[in-house]
């Protein structure tokens, strides 16, 4: 099986990056005045999270694309996505109470960003796994791209959360107020390179579980037609 | 801050980031094994095929 030279490409560089990311991180970027080296956390945690997002869009307008053309293709994309997506989320969930514990006290708090993101978490959980349990092969990527485009909406709204209540959660660092995020420039390097890191890897990610789902249903497409060769010989 | 119970939160943090990622690609890689499987079972459901209608013609 030949892969590609641009999947060879690509994946060279999000290891390149993945690897400068993680030196910038934990060894360049300087420990905080307050959190010490606990905050180095941080440059991780967000760098998933936006991609994470990224990726919940990328539901949202695959599953349009499928609804107005009804083309499989865009059920696969919008599916391989979701899967990313979710595995970023399941990150920021993790590595968020791996911080907050010693920086709070405590490792989760019902506040309206924490809930909201295991929310949007629990909704690409059901948007991944809904599929297996309709049996209707017409409707499965229907209800699949409805519950996408859903889920897609409560992005907005975990990320405006820190605004619009009252939390424990820090402030927005990427297009926050004045007087939030960071300043120091290493560390402004240290989460661009996870940021940049992660955007790689969703690529990558997402190029894999698309060819894998094309392949599934090729796959399928074809033992429907050796099947019936079968039973006519 | 810098105590070594905190920099064990930042090793947990980071080791879990691997573990995870690790896992999604595990499970990337079996889903590819398993397609590959499925061609070779195709594969030999073809030439079963095949050799049927070769000795149906020969008869």
């Amino acid at each position: 099986m030949k892969v590609p030279i641009k999947h060879i490409v690509l994946f060279i560089l999000t290891l390149i990056t993945m690897e400068t990311a993680l030196i910038w991180a934990l060894g360049v970027a300087p420990p905080d005045s307050e959190q010490g080296d606990v905050q180095r956390i941080f440059y991780f945690h967000l760098g998933c999270i936006w991609p994470g997002f990224i990726a919940f869009f990328y539901v949202a307008y695959a599953s349009i694309r499928y609804l107005l053309t009804r083309d499989p293709e865009w059920d696969r994309r919008a599916l391989s996505s979701g899967e990313v997506g979710l595995v970023f989320c399941s990150l920021v969930l993790i590595t968020g109470p791996i911080w907050a514990k010693p920086v709070w006290g405590d490792w989760w708090a019902w506040d309206a960003r924490l809930t909201s993101t295991l929310v949007l978490w629990l909704v690409f959980l059901g948007y991944t796994r809904l599929r297996d349990y309709i049996d209707d092969e017409s409707k499965r990527p229907r209800i699949s791209a409805v519950l996408g485009i859903i889920g897609a909406c409560l992005v907005p709204f975990v990320y405006m959360s820190t605004r619009l209540f009252e939390t424990m959660h820090p402030k927005p660092v990427i297009a926050g107020d004045e007087g939030s995020g960071i300043k120091h420039p290493d560390m402004q390097m240290a989460l661009y390179l996870a940021l940049a890191a992660f955007s790689l890897l969703y690529i990558v990610f997402w190029q894999q579980g698309r060819e894998i789902l094309e392949g599934e249903s090729r796959i399928k497409n074809v033992k429907a037609g050796l099947n019936l060769l079968e039973d006519e010989s | 801050m810098n105590t070594p119970d905190h920099m064990s939160y930042l090793i947990a943090a980071y080791s879990a980031i691997w573990i995870l990622i690790a896992f999604f690609l595990f499970v990337l890689m079996m889903r590819n094994r398993r397609l590959l499987n499925q061609v070779k079972e195709l594969e030999d459901r073809l030439q079963d095929l095949e050799n049927k209608r070769e000795g149906g013609s020969r008869e």
